[in-house]
């Protein structure tokens, strides 16, 4: 019973109660030190925690490292058969719209000039296409390509002596 | 005309046209020699004693690379100048591992191939632009990253 | 000839008719914009940064194949936080299944352990600049399971309802209001002790 109580004065305290349940509530905590300890404390631990959300440190990555990946993931989606997809495309609007949509992007990524998109063409990879980024920043007038390394097989292209020498001193 | 008028005529009129097209080949189509300089490049957010001996990028570069990855300090591991001036592979080893091969394709079009560990990674060919680094990139152990960084120092 | 679309300026829900017609120039400014605060909420959640960024990034894609679902009843943002929540959710379950649960963790499932704190009166937050407090908050949430960190986020950020809260996690409302008592009590006590170190 004590629990059920208190957690009435939580939902109360959480505005989730009906009139006639809150008048019960309030009726209780007046009559009841404990249940009125423990609406002060959750009260208490409502009001530190209203507007004090802990600070997250923001994204390190530029806008377009970001976003090429989110982009790469969209083509390779558009690019699979649509098997689950049915009940979506038996959207008439969709069918009309989607593809259309789809072509705007291809366009969009590789004919206009400010696009992510390197100067770069592709010949071959000895790396599966899905762990390879690449982008042309227009900010940084760089052009980038990222080969990711937590795909099996992507190849360890660094030394292994390139930490700095204070740390190989300490591994040998 | 005569045989001879004929021949009094084209003659000169040959010798102009091979002038005019010889004026007038694009220069494009003779392979021009380009020089490049890679860089081999390690991207760390530890802060690493002058001791150790690693000397940063400079800061032009440093800034670019902070403006899109995610490392603080940018650390230049080898520098290889090289020139490619045909279509015949220049190959820079940058590291143990790591190497690039570079062969020119057109005037300003090359295709760069990485090596690691004897293998080759990727290929690209590209159309190099003026400031404009090609900047090949993977992680590195301890959260760190590898960078190789292509550029064109001048045109002769 | 209809005016091209000036993204930086454009509100969200032009872009979002645009992106939803296939602009994915305008979704890329949707991302741009609110990029920050989804990967806030899944680092939030799953305190990692490099699988917040994967559950970031998957939300994105997830919010381009559904944008045509989205219909304006919502902000943009609280949509596309409710995609996130939802994968950093499913995130969660699957590392549960497969991390063998603490004594500690169970009890606090059960409910029987916050019997055993004593009620926090004095106002822990009190003297302490706003920074301050809120790495307390983070360090105190950091140590909460990840049940009770969550029903917290969802209720006390996200404001919302037990109901919506029960939806989203899967479990009845009581569960959802025992979570959540754990949790707020868990986290006086907690910043309490911050509190007492402080003062020894």
């Amino acid at each position: 019973m004590k629990r059920e109580h208190e957690l009435k004065v939580q939902a109360w305290l959480d505005g989730e109660l009906s009139g006639t349940e809150a008048c019960e509530v309030e009726q209780l905590i007046a009559n009841d030190a404990a249940l009125s300890a423990i609406a002060g404390e959750l009260r208490m631990a409502k009001g530190i925690l209203a507007g004090n959300e802990p600070e997250v440190a923001t994204l390190t990555d530029s806008r377009e490292f970001y976003f090429s990946k989110i982009a790469r993931e969209i083509e390779r989606l558009d690019r699979q058969p649509a098997t689950a997809a049915r009940s979506f495309w038996s959207l008439w609007w969709v069918r009309v719209l989607v593809p259309a949509g789809a072509a705007a992007v291809m366009v969009a990524l590789i004919a206009l000039p400010d696009r992510p998109g390197t100067s770069a063409d592709e010949t071959e990879n000895s790396v599966q296409e899905s762990t390879i980024i690449q982008f042309h920043s227009t900010t940084e007038k760089m052009d980038v390509i990222w080969i990711h390394s937590d795909v099996d097989g992507t190849p360890d292209v660094t030394s292994p002596d390139l930490a700095p020498k204070a740390d190989r001193n300490d591994n040998n | 005309m005569t045989t001879i008028d004929k021949a009094r005529f084209y003659k000169p009129a040959l010798l102009s046209f091979a002038a005019v097209w010889l004026l007038t080949v694009p220069a494009t189509s003779a392979p021009v020699e380009l020089k490049l300089q890679a860089q081999l490049v390690w991207g760390t957010n530890d802060k690493i004693s002058a001791e150790a001996g690693y000397k940063e990028v400079d800061a032009s570069l440093q800034a670019r690379l902070r403006n899109v990855f995610k490392w603080q300090a940018y650390y230049e591991i080898t520098r290889k100048p090289f020139s490619v001036a045909s279509a015949k592979a220049q190959s820079v080893k940058l590291s143990e591992d790591c190497a690039i091969e570079v062969k020119q394709l057109a005037a300003n079009r090359i295709e760069v191939k990485l090596i690691g560990k004897g293998r080759p990674i990727i290929t690209r060919t590209l159309e190099l632009r003026p400031a404009t680094p090609l900047v090949i990139g993977g992680d590195d152990k301890n959260n760190t990253a590898w960078f190789v960084v292509l550029t064109q120092t001048e045109k002769v | 000839m209809p005016t091209p679309l000036d993204y930086p300026a454009a509100p969200d829900l032009a872009l979002v008719a645009a992106a939803q017609a296939g602009d994915m120039l305008a979704f890329e400014e949707l991302v741009a914009r609110h990029r920050d605060k989804v990967y806030a909420r899944a680092f939030s959640m799953v305190r990692n940064e490099d699988a917040a960024v994967d559950l970031s990034q998957e939300a994105w894609v997830k919010a381009w194949q559904r944008l045509v679902q989205f219909q304006g009843e919502a902000s943009f943002a609280t949509w596309m936080t409710r995609i996130v929540i939802n994968l950093c959710l499913d995130h969660l379950r699957k590392a549960k299944r497969q991390r063998a649960e603490s004594i500690e963790q169970l009890d606090e499932e059960l409910g029987g352990v916050e019997r055993q704190m004593p009620v926090v009166s004095l106002n822990p937050s009190e003297g302490l600049e706003r920074t301050e407090l809120r790495k307390r908050i983070d360090r105190a949430m950091t140590q909460l399971s990840y049940e009770h960190r969550t029903v917290l986020i969802l209720h006390q950020f996200e404001e919302m309802e037990y109901k919506q809260i029960a939806k989203v996690m899967g479990c009845s409302i009581g569960t959802v209001m025992s979570r959540l008592f754990y949790a707020r009590r868990r986290l006086a006590g907690l910043l309490a002790s911050l509190k007492r170190d402080d003062n020894r």
